[in-house]
């Protein structure tokens, strides 16, 4: 899969049409439900992020993706034009103290399902890696 | 998302239907505070027809069962997805919510 870059406004109703970009170009490597469900709920969850805090729902911000998939590993960038957020800071929202917050699930969850997670110096870039092999993702934390 | 809610006995059921994601979030949240004005003590959500929640979904479910609780209630989750129900033991929801593997067992369990 080449190299594939594309935008979306930060307007919740583009949410889906984002991950259903991905998932359409993934589909002929037969992926199994399971990991098809962890991709589209990370990029997802990266996706709301950016919009919500990073561009802060200014619809004129775009958010851009991009995503490649060479020798096994997909790829897939996330970026919002905000100032970034402090990424080793962020809770974990299983103990007690935050199990009944509103915040914080979706970069545990990214974190996890994915193989790694890795972002900018600022903090406005979020680059997540899934290993594939004939049509199962493998090393999850799952 | 679709929300039908009904009766059985001292309970309401609420079935879903489609995704709970943050777009249909409110939406779950405002049929959610019908069954709490319903004065009902007992909710159990059938899940069987909702194949993807994310974090904004399992907030709203958060924020159903402590509203339910604050009123003396309890909340309890039937027939959740293999996947959907992963994502409860992922974040250890589970420990705070009843899951059931059937909307039966829900409803019989105390």
């Amino acid at each position: 899969m080449n190299d594939t870059i594309f935008e979306i406004p930060s307007d919740p109703k583009y949410i889906k049409r984002a991950s259903a970009k991905l998932l359409g170009a993934l589909k002929k490597l037969k992926l199994d439900k399971e990991t098809l469900f962890d991709i589209r709920l990370c990029l997802e969850e990266a996706v709301i992020n950016a919009i919500k805090y990073g561009n802060k729902l200014d619809e004129r911000l775009p958010v851009v993706i991009s995503y490649t998939l060479s020798k096994g590993k997909l790829e897939i960038t996330v970026r919002d034009q905000g100032k970034g957020f402090d990424y080793k800071a962020t809770p974990d929202p299983r103990s007690d103290a935050n199990i009944l917050k509103h915040g914080g699930r979706g970069i545990f969850l990214i974190e996890h399902l994915m193989d790694e997670v890795r972002y900018n110096d600022s903090g406005n870039e979020i680059k997540m890696i899934k290993f594939i092999s004939g049509g199962k993702a493998h090393g999850s934390k799952r | 998302m679709v929300v039908k809610d009904r009766k059985v006995g001292d309970a309401i059921v609420l079935e879903v239907e489609g995704e709970i994601n943050f777009n249909s979030s409110p939406d779950f949240r405002k049929a959610f505070l019908k069954v709490l004005d319903s004065k009902a003590q007992k909710a159990v959500i059938n899940l069987a027809g909702v194949a993807y929640v994310d974090s904004s979904g399992l907030a709203t479910l958060v924020e159903a069962h402590q509203k339910i609780k604050s009123i003396g209630g309890k909340l309890k989750l039937a027939s959740l997805s293999p996947k959907v129900k992963s994502l409860f033991e992922i974040t250890k929801l589970e420990k705070l919510f009843e899951i059931y593997a059937t909307e039966d067992d829900a409803l019989k369990s105390a």
